[in-house]
């Protein structure tokens, strides 16, 4: 085919580069079973982000049924009380009980000081989100961790490539988990990475993923198949070769959307703007004159990753039922955006959030 | 001799390995035209116009009312035995001689596999066997097809329907085959199928379900979406298992090839069987002459003039590139498990284990790599006797 590059093509490559790629995995006839672009990504995302073991999934969710699967959890796991359906499901696929921990009132990510009395003896893992711009403490939670000895996992899905007092995400907890899902700014149509400095959990997690790219055949209770494709990995390393310059694009956007809403009664920009991730507008909906519920499939019809969190936190669903629901000021009043949304379509959700206001 | 046997360190008889794979190829430009509109939308996830034109189109393949994409056979296997097992109830009955990580897939249910044994004629699972398992905490039959030929299918739904147990075909190995002139892809309450880059169709990862069970098919499709149906109800448990574009496109850009694959598939098997006539001790594993089917794979038959166990025939001829690979082994029942198993009377299982074993075969093998296979297994069949001194020598 023609290179063509007038395609649109949002946070994926030119098609032209996207194109060449492809050659390359027809020329090798290799194309899954941790092939030779896996391997590639896996020592490039280890270099980049100066961690030990970089594990490559299928997808973040799967990549976390492994994680729980690979520290070997028997007991109970505490996870946020507001955080995605996945989180609590993943948690039940790999075969133990979760139980919802207190988040602040002003975020969505866990509270240390509101889970010390909830990380009891039967807690043994704790998994902490870090979404939307919102960073949990994270030194807390290690040292919280360490004394009541419990594993921590960090799902940073969005925060690939950040930083968190001048240390790259990473390298936090036992486990860190990014999302390659293309709603992120590494697009890998849906994968994952595993962080660990763990040698011996790196091992169980590439032996649980699948045999090919075991390096050493250790115990693990069982295998799945966590495996990430040839074409994942080699759109995943086509984001990572122009990280930086879509790095930048992208704050340099979320400063202009910050210009937009300043002018823009009723609404705000929650705490992210100089981070690279996705991120959350607050709504004064009673100034803005709306009712999220009727504007929903409009924002959604926009863009698929715009999260209403009325549909995102676990606890709406039987039979995730949670102890009571946190005095949390932004979960009916933000929406979550992606960081890679264009200018047009935040304008969009702009004007349909403003639609009421004369 | 000394000088022809890789393993006594000469060269191989293939410089690149030849394997058990399919790895079919497909037009790199009928790949991007399947993709062009999606990558054009910026989206490769979430855009379900081409998944459900691929879901379409394999329904039509098999016949059924409906198919669902995932992004696996593993999690497709995991997502259908969790809608379909019988509540309250712990059991999957399952064959030992099978996919190596099938036992895994009932960990992940937090269920029991049951062992069952197979039949010698088709080395599938049959009513008999499964009925010798069926007990009070029988939650489903798991029926996987073996690698060449089907297991007795009326039989086994014979058995579902006299013991209400539902039925779960894996089809992985049985894509293309028909069952009384009927396309697989329709029998029981469902059927699995994969398209890992090794099976029939080359998807690079993935594998899809189809059933003419509509509130199944609508459950599935929920399941693979975090369990949420239509944006807003949750009505099941479920896991990120969609299948993803660039895999959906390649599996339509494989089904593009189907009939030459079936051709090509056809040549080697034939070239085989016609060659395999040399060799005494090898026995080639025939595809029903009368039923459709794929002749994607080449099962042989170690039978008792053969000269070598299978463990030495398998270092010989990998030595030489030759990645060939036993059948299902070890079989599960020989694995050691962390969590529960039951192991059921498996006499044909414990016969048949260590006889059989798959030849080179798809993308990569043409007709003058089969001849140069089939010359070296002549060559160490009638030279066996010198060929063990000299690996006794060595160690081997």
């Amino acid at each position: 085919m023609k290179p063509n590059n007038s395609i649109k093509t949002n946070n994926l490559p030119p098609w032209d580069e996207f194109q060449k790629m492809v050659q390359g995995i027809w020329e090798r006839e290799y194309y899954t079973n941790h092939g030779p672009l896996v391997v590639d990504l896996e020592n490039r995302i280890e270099n980049l982000l100066g961690v030990k073991n970089a594990v490559c999934m299928t997808n973040s969710s799967i990549a976390l049924m492994i994680a729980i699967k690979a520290l070997d959890i028997n007991k109970k796991v505490l996870i946020p009380s507001f955080s995605h359906l996945n989180i609590a499901q993943s948690v039940e696929w790999a075969g133990v009980e979760a139980e919802f921990g207190s988040i602040k009132n002003d975020s969505f990510v866990i509270d240390p000081k509101g889970i010390q009395a909830e990380t009891n003896e039967n807690i043994e893992l704790v998994i902490a989100v870090n979404d939307f711009g919102m960073v949990s403490e994270i030194d807390e939670l290690e040292e919280l961790a360490r004394q009541k000895n419990f594993r921590l996992i960090f799902v940073s899905d969005s925060f690939f490539g950040e930083n968190y007092k001048e240390k790259k995400f990473g390298h936090f907890g036992d486990i860190e988990i990014f999302s390659f899902n293309e709603s992120q700014l590494i697009n890998g149509a849906d994968g994952a990475c595993i962080c660990t400095s763990d040698n011996l959990l790196a091992d169980k997690l590439r032996n649980i993923r699948s045999s090919y790219g075991a390096v050493k055949k250790v115990p693990i209770p069982y295998t799945g198949n966590g495996r990430m494709s040839e074409i994942q990995a080699g759109l995943s390393l086509l984001s990572l070769d122009n990280f930086e310059n879509k790095r930048n694009e992208v704050l340099k956007r979320k400063n202009e959307f910050n210009t937009i809403v300043e002018k823009t009664e009723g609404v705000s920009i929650y705490n992210s703007i100089n981070v690279c991730c996705n991120f959350i507008l607050v709504l004064n909906c009673v100034k803005l004159g709306i009712n999220l519920k009727d504007v929903t499939h409009k924002l959604k019809l926009i863009n698929k990753h715009i999260e209403l969190f009325k549909f995102y936190g676990v606890e709406i669903y039987s039979p995730y039922k949670r102890k009571s629901f946190p005095k949390n000021s932004l979960i009916d009043s933000s929406i979550g955006l992606p960081s890679n949304i264009t200018s047009e379509e935040f304008n969009e959700v702009v004007s349909i959030l403003t639609q009421n206001i004369k | 001799m000394k000088e022809k046997l890789a393993i006594l360190g000469n060269p191989p008889a293939f410089e690149k390995p030849r394997s058990t794979s399919n790895l079919i190829k497909p037009n790199i430009d009928s790949f991007l035209n399947y993709i062009k509109p999606s990558y054009s939308k910026g989206n490769l996830v979430e855009d379900n116009s081409l998944i459900q034109e691929l879901e379409n189109r394999l329904a039509l393949v098999h016949g059924s009312k409906y198919c669902i994409a995932v992004c696996n056979g593993l999690w497709g296997l995991v997502l259908a035995i969790n809608e379909l097992k019988l509540n309250n109830k712990t059991e999957i009955i399952m064959p030992s001689l099978t996919y190596r990580r099938m036992a895994d897939i009932a960990a992940w249910l937090k269920m029991t596999p049951h062992y069952c044994d197979v039949e010698i004629k088709t080395l599938g699972i049959s009513a008999k066997s499964v009925e010798n398992s069926i007990n009070e905490k029988t939650a489903l039959i798991l029926a996987p097809h073996p690698i060449v030929n089907l297991c007795d299918v009326d039989g086994l739904l014979n058995i579902s329907k006299k013991y209400k147990l539902p039925i779960l075909f894996d089809s992985v190995e049985a894509s293309y085959a028909c069952y009384n002139g009927k396309s697989i892809g329709t029998f029981g309450d469902a059927e699995v199928f994969s398209v890992h880059a090794s099976k029939f169709l080359n998807g690079f990862e993935g594998g899809y379900i189809t059933t003419n069970n509509f509130d199944l098919a609508r459950k599935l499709k929920a399941a693979r979406n975090f369990g949420i149906e239509n944006n807003q109800d949750l009505i099941t448990l479920g896991i990120n298992g969609k299948m993803i574009l660039p895999h959906a496109a390649m599996t339509m850009s494989s089904l593009d090839l189907l009939e030459t694959q079936i051709k090509k598939n056809k040549l080697r098997f034939y070239k085989y069987k016609e060659l395999l006539e040399k060799v005494e001790g090898i026995d080639l594993i025939e595809y029903d002459s009368v039923e459709r089917r794929s002749f994607k794979n080449i099962l042989v038959k170690l039978n008792s003039q053969w000269p070598y166990s299978r463990e030495v025939t398998l270092k010989i001829l990998q030595k030489e590139n030759m990645v060939v690979r036993p059948y299902y082994f070890p079989p599960l029942h020989k694995k050691e498990a962390v969590y529960p198993t039951i192991i059921g009377n498996l006499p044909n299982t414990e016969l048949l284990m260590n006889d059989y074993m798959l030849l080179p075969c798809g993308e990569f093998v043409d007709s003058d790599d089969i001849e140069i296979i089939v010359d070296f297994l002549v060559y160490i069949e009638s030279n066996s006797k010198e060929i063990k001194i000299e690996l006794a020598k060595n160690n081997n």
